[in-house]
């Protein structure tokens, strides 16, 4: 292949690969922006089923967990079936809420030991918000 | 002249929301690629994306090195995007017995970066090429190819003439692309 034949293949990847980004895609990413909290602290995605690969299987139903962590605090995550089971670490009176990027966020009963489990429909990205006292902290975003 | 990767971060951190849309618009490209090649389409991959940019918006703070950022980005898309090929539903069910699959991401986000940084550097040389010169070119990467008797009925030009002013086309696009990607190399080791 001609020099000129090479690049032309690679222009044609390259207006292809343009070709890829859509205004759904665009959109998405210039919104994300008003998501920005400077305020709150970060809970970070410490565990993951699927990238650490040790997804189990139940019937047809994949079962995905997640563990965020901050300085004091945790929070397990499991989605198994629709419903969703966790718990937050270290036990005591706290408020949780799921913030869905394209829904209302919700508030999840946690009891005394800190644990939790409702059904839950939520697709797309998730963030969970955990409030203790005057402490308001956010999980990374996540995807089920 | 362009905004350094550098000044936007700082200025995206500052609550610029330009910045910011400067930043999806160069790295737009980098992340949807990286999504559709691990194979996503539709709303996974819409949600991989907006999954990857959320991401960013909290990281943000936590970015030391903006040179470093595009390969965040490709990390971020690509594990992302094998974690929901896993738990896909339709999917074929992992056979169990082989062990867990590994993610290896290294060599993988290295072609993506490389691909991505070279298909925006002809991109932006294309629009920099005259009108007529683009749209012979954009003519001639369709695939299949055109004939040349097609080219010349579509542009208005003699097919005698279609053969010289692919390869100056070319040469065109060729100098243009390696002036972008300089003024990048210069910006980021700025």
């Amino acid at each position: 292949m001609s020099d000129d034949d090479a690049l032309i293949a690679e222009l044609r990847e390259a207006v292809a690969d343009g070709a890829l980004v859509t205004d759904r895609a665009r959109e998405a990413a210039r919104a994300a922006f008003t998501w920005r909290t400077i305020d709150e602290e970060l809970m970070d995605l410490v565990h993951d089923s699927a990238a650490t690969g040790e997804l189990r299987v139940r019937g047809a139903e994949t079962v995905r967990a997640f563990g965020f962590q901050a300085r004091d605090l945790g929070l397990e995550v499991e989605l198994d079936d629709g419903v969703l089971t966790g718990q937050v670490i270290p036990t005591g009176r706290c408020r949780l809420t799921a913030v869905g990027r394209d829904a209302e966020p919700f508030v999840i009963e946690v009891d005394d030991s800190g644990f939790f489990s409702l059904p839950f429909t939520l697709t797309g990205a998730v963030r969970f918000v955990v409030e203790v006292g005057e402490d308001r902290l956010s999980t990374s975003w996540v995807s089920f | 002249m362009e905004r350094g990767l550098r000044e936007l971060v700082l200025a995206a951190r500052a609550g610029d929301e330009s910045a910011w849309d400067a930043l999806v618009e160069r790295f737009l490209p980098l992340v949807c690629g990286t999504i559709a090649r691990v194979g996503l389409r539709g709303a996974e991959a819409d949600d991989v994306n907006q999954t990857v940019w959320l991401r960013l918006v909290e990281h943000l703070d936590g970015v030391r090195e903006p040179a470093a950022l595009p390969g965040w980005l490709a990390t971020t898309a690509r594990r992302e995007s094998v974690r929901v090929r896993h738990s896909d539903r339709r999917a074929v069910p992992v056979d169990l017995s082989s062990g867990p699959e590994v993610v290896a991401d290294g060599p993988d986000v290295d072609a993506e970066l490389l691909r991505a940084e070279r298909g925006r550097a002809l991109r932006e040389a294309l629009d920099q090429l005259p009108e007529d010169r683009r749209r012979l070119l954009l003519l001639l990467i369709e695939d299949p190819p055109r004939a040349y008797a097609e080219v010349s009925a579509l542009l208005g030009i003699p097919i005698g003439t279609i053969g010289p002013t692919r390869a100056r086309a070319l040469e065109q696009l060729r100098n243009a692309a390696a002036l972008v990607a300089l003024a990048e190399t210069t910006e980021e080791t700025r």
